[in-house]
């Protein structure tokens, strides 16, 4: 089947089937990833363009803690980012970022942009990163709920692998959807 | 319309699948958006709450801090 066969069909039974194989299980939380080098300059470079990601099986338990199992002060929002070179792919049973990059620019961000918009079910996180180094085969991003290597991986999606000099840039756009 | 899809806008009754559908639906209805996002302009971040209808091609508005919006 072409992707045209895809984008004429109205029957969202047949979109959700396409998508399932990343997010079956956590269809209420869903959300698209656009990741883009250089963006806005000569090379710019568009690495995935609204893909479907994956909220892992942690990442749902933090969420589930948040709105009805927690009985104290609640947690830091899945609003940081960061990066991997690791090529496992994403994983629902992942509770870290394999291999994640904690240098040269690339380190795990507070997103620069978080945004909701009253009213939808929609929010989005944006981080630019600016490399200072060299940075071969990037191709993962996961949210997590801290700064510090560790706490809770929320979100993960792969992208096309991308090699990065310094100066380069990345920004990487979730786009959330919860309900 | 009931809103069963991806995107849900319950403030205008729609819904819909996919990211271009949604940014399209932005470019048309005035909406509040609440965040914080980098000055377009000197990059320090800045607290908005921004009603509009958003033509940016983009899910979340660009906004200019106090200092660059005088200037």
């Amino acid at each position: 089947m072409s992707c045209d066969d895809h984008t004429i069909q109205n029957d969202s039974a047949s979109v959700e089937a396409t998508f399932g194989s990343t997010i079956k299980d956590n269809a209420v939380v869903k959300g698209f990833v656009t990741i883009i080098k250089n963006e806005g300059k000569k090379d710019e470079q568009v690495l995935c363009k609204n893909k479907p990601n994956l909220l892992t099986n942690d990442g749902r338990d933090y969420a589930i803690a948040q709105f009805y199992t927690n009985t104290s002060a609640g947690g830091v929002g899945e609003n940081f980012i960061a990066l991997t070179s690791d090529s496992s792919g994403a994983d629902a049973t992942d509770s870290t970022l394999p291999s994640e990059i904690t240098t040269n620019g690339l380190e795990r961000a507070l997103a620069t942009t978080i945004s909701h918009s009253t009213g939808t079910n929609s929010t989005t996180l944006n981080k630019i990163f600016t490399a200072s180094g060299t940075h071969t085969a990037v191709q993962m991003s996961g949210t997590f709920n801290q700064l510090a290597v560790g706490g809770t991986i929320g979100h993960e999606a792969v992208f096309t692998s991308v090699t990065l000099a310094s100066s380069d840039t990345l920004s990487v756009t979730w786009t959330l959807t919860l309900g | 319309m009931s809103l069963d899809k991806t995107f849900k806008d319950f403030v205008n009754d729609f819904s819909c699948d996919t990211l271009d559908e949604w940014i399209t639906h932005l470019a048309t209805v005035e909406l509040t958006y609440t965040g914080n996002s980098a000055c377009v302009t000197c990059g320090d971040s800045v607290e908005f709450n921004w009603t509009g209808k958003l033509k940016n091609g983009l899910t979340y508005p660009q906004v200019l801090c106090e200092v660059c919006k005088s200037q």
